[in-house]
């Protein structure tokens, strides 16, 4: 089923002639989150679905081996291609554009929220509630880790309720890992084995994760999911189109009312010659910066402000989470290397009874060769060549724990993507300004946050007969979203809870921007599930 | 794919895996490796990792954008191609040596060679094994730096096969690594 491509043509919106193509939903972004909703679209309607890709399309899994040795050797982008040059961005976490998006990148790490991330107003009287409870979500995060294929271990029910079982057994602790677990309970702190969206056993016609470790930037045998292989499929069946190198520059309304009539944009090699997506539903896919730059690119007469943008929030409230990191040397033997990019996790500290100040925060350990390091020079400013240099790593071989706690950072209205007057695309238009804000709650308790989290490390040190080292608060936003932010009140949201504009009944906005706060875990299975739940929508529509 | 096409594909396509590096260069490297690192790599196990290091430096692409991953939007590019500076720097070991004891570098004793880049190093206050040879300032530098960051480094130092960066047997992972 395709696309009809109708022919250049004049144009009702477009400024002169263009090439007008038609569908039933376009897709803009093929990102993690629009590559699982295109599959569920693809499942459960008979639409046309078109999707546009800005970017390039990525290598295939054949070349990944190669790719991957380039990195370890050199040092080398193994994604070729993944990003266009002129679109640098200030304050952006990842230079990622193109097929696949930045899960081409990610390490594969799947938490969930946790109920009260959804309430945070109503238990805790700070940030805002969601217009959605975790337990509707929870069908979704089951949906998105099917899909994708997530490899977990099921917490306490206490700490770590879900519906379902995982659709994968947990990734198994490493022998290293498994001796951590032990000093962690011995320190009060029950954890257990990270969800991953990595193969613990062959999964969708993926292998399983033999431990290359290199998750993160590269798999280089498919064990990891990335969206390319949704992508793949759903070429190889027909069943979507997607279009590479194409850059939506535009949204067009329709002349006397709201809904979205078209979406006018261009080839990356024929900047000149505008093309016209027409279509009866539209679906914005870009992540926290594109979707709300387009968005509020997208200006008119009805829309001064950019389109979905009534209620002026556009762009604002992009949240995120910041981390306090360290290390913990232990009296234990452990062997570097065995799976450095898998981890312990805990919710407890995420899922306070109560609180007389408002603190959460997830902790997770991995293994680390830090501090077990060859070295050149001893603890006496000796040179350390040949046995010598061997013999004093020999000595400082032992273990060493990795710690890393985010805290929530719940965002200020004026913590904002905005057009940047001063910088503009290939194509002449703005590019994005991103500026970070703790809301006024956030901020008076930053230091108290990290402080408390600098407590947990020292209390499992004390706990393990270890030492504390190189603690550090990074001061960036991890894992960004927000910018185009749900609720119920129009004029205090952009979209309602299955991601439709408020403003425009054809038009939705899914995954990160969508998201009221950034809770204290990774965000990426969040971002599909609340994907995956607009799907529901979408396919009504 | 046509002939010529196909033959100017061939033309463009960098000769990776060929090895360049001239055979006294590489006897001068044999005897740099065998003075710097761990004596129970033996005589094979030097060679085997100048093999590696010779393959390392013959396909290392100058200008070649580096990983840009997550929590950077900054693009860098790999350096000139530094085997022209270490070869000179070889070159420059086998002219002391040659003055200092009357034989050139990869004639005199392990000693005298661990002795001529101890000297060498200290006079440069190096603090640091570099993270990759391609940040390295000399070539003894670059060679420890690419050494231990092979998993072979590893195991020796803990003696056990960890195997690290290497495809392995998930189900093996529960288990305390074998001995070497």
């Amino acid at each position: 089923m395709t696309s009809s491509l109708v022919g250049p043509r004049s144009s009702l919106i477009a400024p002169r002639s263009s090439l007008v193509v038609e569908t039933d939903i376009l897709v803009i972004g093929s990102g993690i989150t629009a590559a699982l909703l295109a599959e569920k679209l693809a499942e459960s309607t008979r639409a046309r679905i078109m999707v546009i890709e800005a970017g390039d399309d990525t290598i295939p899994l054949a070349q990944r081996t190669a790719s991957r040795q380039r990195f370890l050797d050199y040092g080398e982008n193994p994604w070729p291609k993944d990003h266009i040059d002129g679109t640098e961005v200030a304050g952006i976490q990842s230079r990622s554009m193109g097929v696949g998006g930045l899960a081409m990148h990610w390490g594969g790490v799947t938490p969930r929220f946790s109920p009260e991330d959804f309430k945070l107003k109503s238990l805790y009287g700070v940030g805002d509630d969601w217009p959605l409870t975790y337990e509707e979500l929870d069908p979704f995060y089951q949906e998105a880790e099917e899909r994708m294929g997530v490899a977990g271990e099921q917490g306490p029910a206490h700490l770590d309720p879900r519906g379902k079982p995982f659709p994968m057994p947990a990734l198994p602790l490493s022998y290293n890992l498994e001796q951590l677990r032990k000093w962690t309970t011995s320190a009060g702190i029950e954890m257990w084995s990270q969800p991953s969206a990595k193969n613990s056993t062959p999964y969708r016609g993926r292998r399983q994760c033999c431990r290359s470790d290199t998750c993160s930037p590269i798999c280089p045998i498919g064990a990891k999911y990335s969206p390319d292989f949704t992508w793949n499929a759903l070429r190889q069946q027909k069943r979507i189109e997607l279009v590479t190198r194409t850059m939506i520059r535009r949204l067009v309304h329709e002349p006397n009312g709201d809904r979205i009539v078209a979406a006018i944009g261009a080839h990356r090699d024929r900047p000149n010659q505008p093309i016209e997506y027409r279509a009866k539903t539209f679906v914005v896919a870009g992540g926290y910066v594109w979707s709300p730059h387009l968005l509020l690119l997208s200006t008119s007469s009805r829309f001064p402000n950019g389109i979905a943008n009534r209620s002026g929030l556009v762009g604002k409230y992009l949240c995120g989470h910041r981390n306090v990191s360290g290390y913990v040397r232990l009296p234990i033997r452990m062997y570097p290397g065995m799976n450095l990019q898998h981890s312990l996790v805990t919710k407890q500290f995420m899922r306070p009874a109560s609180l007389s100040r408002y603190l959460r925060h997830d902790l997770r350990v991995w293994e680390s060769p830090v501090g077990s390091q060859p070295r050149i020079r001893d603890d006496n400013g000796t040179l350390l060549l040949g046995d010598a240099l061997m013999a004093d790593w020999r000595a400082r071989t032992g273990g060493t724990a990795r710690v890393r706690g985010y805290y929530d950072v719940l965002p200020a209205r004026e913590s904002e993507l905005t057009l940047d007057p001063t910088r503009r695309n290939a194509f002449g238009d703005s590019l994005p300004a991103l500026r970070f804000r703790d809301s006024e709650d956030s901020r008076a308790l930053r230091a108290e946050s990290e402080t408390s989290i600098r407590e947990v490390f020292n209390r499992m040190a004390r706990a393990g007969n270890g030492q504390v080292m190189n603690v550090r608060s990074d001061s960036f936003q991890d894992h960004p979203a927000g910018g185009c932010r749900m609720g119920t009140d129009r004029s205090n949201s952009v979209v309602d809870s299955w991601g439709r504009a408020h403003d425009h009944e054809n038009l939705f906005i899914i995954g990160a921007p969508t998201c009221v706060s950034a809770s204290c875990c990774n965000g990426t299975l969040t971002f599909v599930a609340l994907g995956l739940r607009a799907g529901v929508a979408i396919a009504r529509s | 794919m046509k002939r010529r096409a196909f033959l100017s594909t061939i033309a463009a396509t960098p000769a990776l895996g060929t090895l360049f590096i001239p055979p006294d260069d590489r006897d001068l490297l044999i005897a740099l490796a065998d003075a710097i690192l761990p004596s129970e790599l033996g005589r094979d196990g030097v060679r085997r990792n100048i093999d590696r290091f010779e393959r390392w430096v013959s396909n290392f692409r100058p200008g070649a954008e580096l990983n840009h991953g997550y929590g950077t939007a900054e693009l860098q590019y790999t350096v000139a191609d530094p085997w022209p500076r270490w070869r000179t720097q070889l070159g420059a070991l086998d002219a002391d040596a040659r003055v200092r004891y009357r034989a050139g570098f990869a004639e005199i004793r392990r000693e005298q060679r661990h002795a001529m880049i101890s000297a060498l190093l200290e006079a440069q206050n190096v603090e640091r094994i570099p993270p990759s040879p391609i940040v390295a300032d000399h070539v003894a530098l670059a060679l420890l730096g690419w050494f231990y960051n092979q998993p072979e480094a590893t195991d020796l130092a803990y003696r056990a096969r960890i195997a690290k960066e290497t495809c392995r047997p998930l189900a093996e992972t529960v288990n305390q690594p074998r001995p070497l």
